[in-house]
């Protein structure tokens, strides 16, 4: 009877233990994720939410707080928050960028590395799976819509090709409308 | 001798009276036999909403051009992907040519839904063609599938998010949803699977299945109109398809001049180099009715919104099984067809005026 209690009592202990552990991972999860990652998403949130400087202030809090700042120039994240209670999206984002090391970039030229590979040394190391690749958040790109010679000799031929359809569709046109299709297929003698 | 327009026969001495492209073509058709083209097409069917079909199929090979053309700028490794787009700026009709794209996969997409609601409208899905329904039922899915994948190629934050999105539903449908997920080849990216789907797997699906819709309309040829009676049918006025191409033909010059001056005009933008873990957009126009859906019910919603609207397409033609045709008689297949396309315009509608929000 003593033993059975015992492994009762043995089992209860390892299911909280258990349960415990598994609660502690949950609640921790957030704080698990790199300072790395944290400082890009900080960065995105600038790119695509200028206007949420709550989210933005709250990924860099937690970038500083994080477990793991390899690859993370924490003063430069410090200088970022500061930034953002000046409220400098501009400065923010360059020291953010520059604390994990990439170059200011924007628009579309090509950023210029200044950090170190996140790679193992020697073994460059390649988005696989889902991962994004991503080192530098490039701003969004608005293709320049301005009309030169081109795109006038374009629209030119647009026109020519709608103009061109408008008059074979007219002149390839089927003799009878539907109503009259209708009316001469309830009606007695041929259609045509 | 030689077989003519309607299998009449021709003597060789009277195709000799007749013009060099006469006679190349007759050499031509002997060959490859393409006069098999011209088997007759009932006159109510060389009308814009009859031609629907074809214009679809004209977007498509815009695509598959401009496709090609990308295809040699493209790189699909993401740490490429959404900085050689925005290189297409300095390539030779690159920026044209990708807008040309884009709004050729817009159209594709607005008038294959036209061409599907004819089809439902006027009863076309009936017998005897109710395989070739689904089968056009199937090029619809893989249609949205193109736009879907293209809209990863990008690879910016839209696209991965939609990414993202996908590979959430695919791991809710398990071993169905297996070929969706990184886990297939842990060491490839997903971003070069999905290239392959957009610019291989997708197209050559559509491709064979396009031929097969094509030999099905020629076996059963092109629907009645319910509106005309039967009694009417036998003195209706016949073309050979290759006219109701040619009409077709000529509307398609008027789309694709349309769809030029929007490309050249209104060229879509790359959005931001995507990063993890964050949710700051909404998905392109054609999925915001499942966007709406999913702020409401969660992400599983993505995938039942989906598996109702295909189901209910699919099952069509089994609970309609009668045989009229015209929709005054058919009041509960056009109810619930109008019921369904307002709620997706609605569900749109709602998903355009919310804030974008986390469901990842």
């Amino acid at each position: 009877m003593r033993a059975i209690s015992r492994m009762l009592i043995a089992g209860a202990a390892a299911a909280f233990l258990t349960l415990a552990s598994a609660v502690s991972a949950v609640a921790h999860g957030e704080d698990e994720v790199p300072a790395r990652d944290l400082v890009l998403q900080a960065i995105a949130l600038i790119v695509n939410q200028p206007d949420d400087v709550h989210e933005i202030e709250e990924h860099v809090e937690r970038a500083l707080d994080a477990e793991e700042h390899e690859g993370v120039d924490v003063e430069l994240v410090e200088e970022a928050a500061a930034a953002l209670e000046d409220g400098e999206l501009a400065e923010a984002r360059e020291s953010l960028q520059t604390a994990i090391g990439a170059g200011p970039a924007a628009g579309i030229g090509v950023p210029e590395e200044i950090g170190e590979s996140s790679g193992e040394p020697g073994q460059p190391v390649f988005a696989a799976g889902a991962e994004t690749g991503t080192t530098v958040v490039l701003d969004e790109y608005e293709p320049d819509s301005a009309v030169g010679g081109g795109e006038v000799a374009l629209l030119a031929l647009s026109a020519a090709a709608i103009l061109g359809g408008v008059a074979l569709a007219w002149w390839l046109r089927p003799s009878v409308t539907m109503r009259q299709l209708r009316r001469s297929a309830t009606a007695p003698g041929e259609t045509r | 001798m030689t077989t003519g327009v309607h299998g009449e026969r021709r003597t060789d001495t009277q195709s000799e009276r007749r013009g060099w492209p006469h006679r190349l073509l007759a050499a031509v058709d002997e060959r490859l036999g393409i006069d098999a083209l011209r088997y007759p097409v009932p006159d109510h069917a060389n009308r814009l909403g009859w031609s629907l079909g074809a214009l679809t199929a004209l977007s498509f090979l815009v695509l598959l051009v401009t496709g090609v053309y990308l295809a040699q700028f493209y790189n699909p490794i993401p740490e490429a992907a959404n900085q050689s787009i925005r290189g297409l700026a300095d390539v030779w009709l690159g920026t044209f040519s990708r807008s040309l794209h884009f709004w050729s996969a817009q159209a594709m997409y607005v008038l294959v839904i036209l061409h599907l609601l004819r089809v439902i409208f006027h009863g076309s899905y009936k017998r005897p063609r109710e395989g070739n329904y689904l089968v056009g039922v199937t090029m619809f899915a893989l249609v949205i599938a193109a736009l879907f994948t293209g809209t990863v190629l990008k690879w910016d934050q839209e696209g991965f998010e939609a990414l993202a999105h996908n590979i959430e539903v695919a791991e809710l449908l398990g071993g169905l949803g297996y070929w969706f997920t990184p886990e297939v080849a842990g060491s490839l990216p997903i971003l070069v699977r999905l290239y392959d789907a957009h610019v291989v797997i997708v197209p050559g699906l559509i491709i064979v299945l396009f031929v097969l819709h094509a030999l099905l309309i020629k076996r059963h040829g092109i629907s009645e109109h319910p509106a005309i009676p039967p009694a009417g049918r036998a003195r209706e006025g016949q073309h050979p398809f290759t006219g109701h191409l040619g009409r077709a033909g000529a509307f398609g010059l008027v789309v694709v001049g349309a769809l030029s001056i929007v490309a050249v005009l209104f060229p879509p933008a790359i959005g931001p180099t995507p990063v993890e873990g964050i949710e700051v957009t909404k998905p392109p126009w054609p999925f915001l009715w499942m966007y709406a859906l999913e702020n409401w019910f969660g992400l599983p919603a993505i995938l039942w919104g989906g598996v109702v609207l295909f189901g209910l397409l699919v099952l069509l033609p089994f609970a309609d099984r009668s045989p009229r045709r015209i929709w005054r008689q058919r009041p509960v297949v056009i109810s619930a067809t109008a019921l369904a396309v307002a709620a997706i315009i609605a569900l749109t509608i709602i998903a355009i005026v919310t804030t974008p929000e986390a469901h990842l």
